[in-house]
């Protein structure tokens, strides 16, 4: 039997040794061969990560952890950094998403870029990528996760900027970089907090040396470090006041967006607070500031969702408001339910974003969803596949989306942390997401065709349409290992909440006291019919009275036109800090720079080039000179040390 | 006397064997050939295999520590870990010069066997625990290192710089035999063992065990290139042929350092009655930062610009040194500042001597700094090798370089020696000035004639990459 160790690594080094093959031929246009080395080392990583989580289910349940510790990686005084790694519940869920999702974008990448110059390029970043990740997932330290959380956000500039030839896509790259940069200070921040107040950076460490009470106020360290890796989470995925980059993100390749914008790398930040979970449920009010952010996030990038017209900015402003509900999850303390949505949402997305993918390689590469429409029959297993995604997104039952969403949703009501008007906020984007996806649907796949008579759509090959059936498939049954206990009592078998059993011994300990079971059937029910009218409201608007859009739009007026420009974040971003900052730098530039600091440093060049010439006189080259400055100094520390 | 050996000693001293055999093959073989040099490359490699089964030897040295040979020489983890620096800086130079015209000449044979039978001498230094064999261990080294200058195939700069180093070295090595006299007269001891017990009481106290502490002190500032005993180094390491020059930086500097550590740590500073030593060393030590990083800003000839980047890194080593003098048996993390610094010292250097001695076509060749104008275009390898070991030296991350200052900085920080890290900041950030200027001609300025590297030299090229790559990584990985 292998060992755990050499698994972990296998899993590890596979995507980076791709990285390395595909980055030294980078200049070949060769799609297939750079496709094949590349989704050959992720499929190894899936399956390592099969095998290591199959030997953590045969572990006994509270003792599942497989750790593994490689080198350590710098010692200075009391601070040690350890390159090793944890396998645990939380971990196992995502380098089985990771990894499966990412084998499944790569190759689906293989016939999306089919004609680009530059596969071997991309696919050396995608696998640079996947490492970067599983750092990120696996290190048993905040050293380690920050090593990948920066290792993603590398390549995801980079891919974001993969076409950099075109000036705006260039832009959205820097864009995504620096906001991320503001996160990640944030990051940076809680790390030294936590290590100065407890001492550690390790994460087993940290949990056994944490307080038995939890901190009142804003000012104690544990808040002080949970708000500031908070604010790297708002800037990774993406939540207000950082969300800006997100959408402009979209400007990548498509598989790109369903891998790191969608399934795995914004999940970073929920997937950190859950990792830290033992510290985030000591700092009280920073969980309720969580879930505020969360919630609003969820309801003001679903609005944003309602105005757009390009395929996978409507899609990028979901993806945001599902992020919302994730942050709103684990800010209630609903840690195993916000895990259970990131999962299903890694299914759904990436198959939503992969089907966008499809309609846009079939289309020629045209977004507009207001120049598409009717491609369900030229498209079935696209049209057939993102369907689903669309019945798991929206919440119906039995699709994925409905028991997650559904279960931080109902915290949210009834939880010890939760709050009605939060549950208010939640309900209300689930059924904005309803509205847009719907309109979404109507727009690109039904109705008559608005397309261009030059483009010919057509079916995608099957390299691309076997991954979007697998994420259809698990979209559907994702959502079954984690079905209520409300729900399950009517069900033959009573099926068990596996993935809270699963997850639940890894997690800090944490009553959340839920309410009757009767309220718990209620809100389900309710939650499922106003997203069946919402959508039906949408399905009518947008194919039968298609009037009413414009109508409404009208009606609303101001208030669209506010939410149709993303509520003027961007252009206060620009107008209030950013240009203020360039101009700020310039003046320092023109005045202090030139005149104070320039001149010093000539002055200062100029007398240590004085000196160097002065030396030089002194190493003449003649021995006996020498000589002599050996006599003088002998006397000298004989002066000076017997005296 | 009753003289005794035991088997181990007898271990402990094979490596020392096992590399005078393999040095003296090529001679013999010559001799038996009529007096005519045979392939340089078979030559190399029987100095090789003698290096290598030398380092294996060390190898298993790692559970006898102990005193060995009649309390001669010592074996411990610094004594292992500096005989491997030695072997593979001797290694290193053995490559180097095979592939330089001014080492690879009709006495080949007579050049192995005496780089080898320095390195003998330097594996004597770096283990011995008694004073007396420490010197011959150092006599031994130095007088193959004249004839090893002197060996060029250069006809004038080399033989004017083995004199030179032959008289003021003679010189130092007069003052510190005088220091040594004055010790053992005293404290009636030589071994550092016995000298560690016996130094606190006599330090301070006694006007002439000082007196000979003092020259003992000022005989090792002469090896070790501490400002004023440092103005042979420019002339020696511009005149010695190339591969010598990198040997004597690297393997000669540690062994000195090495033997510097033992005799401080041998409590000779602690006293509490006298900290005059501590800080005319401290004074050296400022010194020799500030007039080696000042003197190589207006260096044109590469190799000198790197001689006084050399006595500059011995003011840094100076620093943990200091440190692990005051920290006393305590000073572990000194002790470990001051070996890991004359390590990575040892990799950059030879990594930017190995550059030059691939640039030098002719064996009178000098490579200016003016001459690497547009290397990048010209060859470009050799020009990001080039940068790598400027900004390693100048103790840029996340190379080597910065590490090892780290940890002489902190080591001094440790021992409170404020204003000592304060000009051992301001100091590199003086040096940063010609560690730049050789990347901001080689990237930034106009193609030009100039220095090439020797193509047909890969071994040189091997090596060279493998440190750059050392340079790069080690200090992250390790």
């Amino acid at each position: 039997m292998i060992s755990s160790d050499v698994l972990l690594a296998t899993l590890v080094l596979a995507p980076l040794i791709g990285f390395f093959i595909n980055g030294l031929r980078f200049r070949s246009s060769d799609c297939q061969t750079a496709g094949i080395i590349a989704s050959g080392a992720a499929i190894i990583s899936f399956i390592t990560s099969v095998v290591l989580t199959l030997r953590l289910v045969a572990l006994p349940k509270d003792g599942r952890q497989i750790t593994a510790h490689f080198f350590d990686w710098m010692l200075v005084g009391d601070f040690s950094a350890q390159v090793s790694f944890l396998v645990d519940p939380i971990s196992a869920i995502m380098i089985l998403v990771v990894t499966g999702v990412g084998s499944l974008i790569h190759i689906f990448s293989i016939g999306y870029m089919s004609h680009d110059a530059r596969p071997a390029k991309y696919f050396a970043y995608l696998n640079l990528f996947l490492f970067n990740m599983l750092l990120l997932v696996l290190g048993d330290n905040l050293l380690i996760m920050f090593v990948g959380w920066e290792g993603v956000g590398l390549c995801s500039y980079l891919l974001i900027g993969f076409w950099f030839t075109d000036k705006e896509k260039a832009a959205a790259g820097m864009k995504a970089f620096i906001t991320n940069r503001i996160g990640d200070a944030g990051f940076l921040l809680g790390i030294f907090t936590l290590f100065f107040a407890f001492g550690t950076v390790n994460f087993a460490e940290l949990a056994a040396r944490m307080p038995e009470v939890a901190e009142v106020g804003w000012t104690g360290p544990i808040a002080l470090a949970c708000l500031f890796l908070f604010i790297g989470a708002t800037g990774k995925s993406a939540q207000i006041p950082l969300y800006v980059w997100l959408p402009d993100a979209m400007a990548g390749p498509t598989p790109v967006s369903a891998l790191i914008h969608a399934a795995t790398m914004v999940t970073a930040g929920v997937y950190m607070i859950v990792r830290m979970s033992h510290v985030f449920v000591l700092a009280p009010n920073v969980m309720m500031l969580i879930a505020v952010v969360g919630a609003l996030t969820a309801l003001l990038a679903a609005l944003i969702g309602f105005t757009q017209n390009d395929i996978k900015k409507v899609l990028a402003y979901s993806t945001v408001s599902q992020l919302g509900f994730m942050f709103l999850g684990v800010g209630v303390g609903a840690f195993m339910p916000a895990m259970f949505h990131l999962m299903t949402h890694a299914f759904f997305k990436a198959l939503m974003f992969l089907g966008s993918g499809s309609v846009i390689h079939a289309m020629h590469e045209e977004q507009d969803i207001r120049k598409m429409g009717g491609l369900a029959k030229k498209m079935p297993i696209t049209h057939g596949t993102f369907l689903i995604g669309w019945l798991a997104i929206i919440g119906i039952p039995p699709f994925a989306g409905f028991f997650s969403k559904d279960e931080i949703l109902w915290y949210t009501m009834a939880g010890k942390m939760g709050h009605p008007l939060l549950w208010l906020i939640g309900a209300l984007a689930a059924i904005g997401t309803a509205f847009y996806m719907t309109r979404l649907m109507a727009l690109v796949f039904w109705g008559e065709s608005r397309v261009d008579s030059k483009v010919h759509p057509h079916e995608a090959p099957l390299n691309m349409t076997i991954p979007l059936i697998i994420l259809a498939v698990l979209s559907l049954v994702g959502g079954w290992v984690g079905i209520p206990h409300a729900l399950a009592q009517f069900i033959p078998g009573h099926p068990p909440h596996l993935l809270g059993d699963w997850i639940k011994p890894a997690l800090v300990p944490l009553d959340l006291e839920a309410g009757p079971v009767v309220l718990e059937l209620i809100l389900m029910l309710v939650s499922v019919v106003l997203a069946s009218v919402s959508a039906w409201f949408a399905y009518d608007s947008y194919l039968k009275n298609k009037a009413r859009p414009t109508e409404i739009k009208e009606r609303l007026g101001k208030a669209y036109d506010i939410v149709a420009n993303k509520y003027y974040v961007d252009e206060f971003y620009f107008g209030k800090i950013i240009n203020p900052l360039v101009g700020l730098s310039k003046g320092l530039w023109a005045y202090v720079d030139v005149n104070f600091i320039d001149k010093t440093t000539y002055f200062l060049a100029d007398l240590v080039q004085g000196g160097g010439r002065a030396l030089r006189s002194l190493h003449n080259g003649n021995l006996q000179q020498y000589a002599m400055y050996i006599v003088v100094g002998l006397l000298l520390a004989l002066f000076y040390v017997l005296y | 006397m009753d003289v005794k050996f035991s088997l181990l000693d007898l271990w402990v001293v094979s490596p020392l064997i096992a590399l005078f055999l393999f040095s003296i093959i090529p001679l013999t073989v010559k001799v038996f050939n009529e007096n005519r040099e045979g392939n340089p490359f078979v030559t190399m490699s029987i100095g090789l295999l003698g290096v290598i089964l030398a380092t294996g030897l060390i190898g298993t040295y790692k559970d006898i520590s102990g005193i060995y040979f009649q309390d001669a020489l010592v074996i411990d983890g610094a004594s292992v870990w500096l005989g491997f620096l030695i072997m593979g800086v001797t290694a290193v130079t053995l490559i180097f010069s095979r592939e330089n015209m001014a080492t690879r000449n009709r006495h080949f044979s007579e050049f192995v066997f005496l780089l080898l039978n320095a390195a003998i001498g330097m594996l004597v230094v770096v283990w011995s625990n008694d004073l007396i064999i420490a010197f011959i261990g150092i006599e031994m080294m130095s007088l193959c290192l004249y004839v090893l200058i002197a060996l060029s195939s250069e006809e004038r700069l080399s033989k004017e710089s083995a004199f030179k180093y032959f008289v003021l070295s003679s010189f130092a090595s007069a003052v510190l035999l005088y220091g040594l006299a004055f010790i053992y007269g005293l404290a009636g001891t030589t071994y550092l063992h016995e000298l560690v017990n016996r130094a606190p009481d006599l330090m301070g106290h006694n006007l002439l065990f000082t007196l000979g502490v003092v020259l003992a002190a000022v005989g090792l500032a002469f090896k070790v290139a501490l400002v004023p005993f440092h103005a042979w180094a420019a002339d020696v390491y511009q005149g010695a042929p190339t591969p010598i020059t990198a040997f004597m930086a690297t393997g000669v500097k540690a062994v000195s350092f090495a033997l510097f550590l033992r005799v401080v740590l041998a409590e000779v500073m602690v006293s509490p009655e006298s900290q005059g030593l501590v800080h005319f060393l401290q004074w050296l030590a400022v010194l020799t930062m500030l007039v080696g990083n000042i003197a190589a800003i207006s260096q044109s000839h590469f190799k000198r610009m790197l001689a006084y980047s050399s006595v500059a890194h011995s003011g840094y080593v100076m620093m943990g040194l200091i440190a692990a003098g005051m920290a006393g048996p305590m000073g572990d993390l000194a002790i470990r500042s001051v070996l890991y610094y004359v390590t990575v010292y040892a990799v950059m250097t030879l990594g930017a001597f190995g550059v030059i001695s691939l640039m030098e076509k002719r064996s009178e060749s000098s490579i200016h700094i003016e001459d690497l104008r547009g290397m990048a275009q010209r060859n470009p390898w050799v020009a990001l090798f080039i940068a790598i070991f400027m900004l390693g030296l100048a103790g840029i991350p996340p190379t080597v370089g910065f590490f090892g200052k780290l940890y002489v900085f902190t080591a001094a920080l440790d021992q409170k020696l404020y204003w000592l890290v304060f000009w051992g900041v301001v100091s590199s950030a003086i040096g940063l000035y010609y560690y730049l200027r050789p990347i901001v001609v080689m990237y930034m300025e106009e193609q030009g004639e100039g220095a090439d590297a020797v193509s047909s030299r890969q071994l040189t090229s091997f090596t060279v990459a493998m440190t750059a790559l050392l340079v790069l990584f080690a200090g992250i990985l390790f």
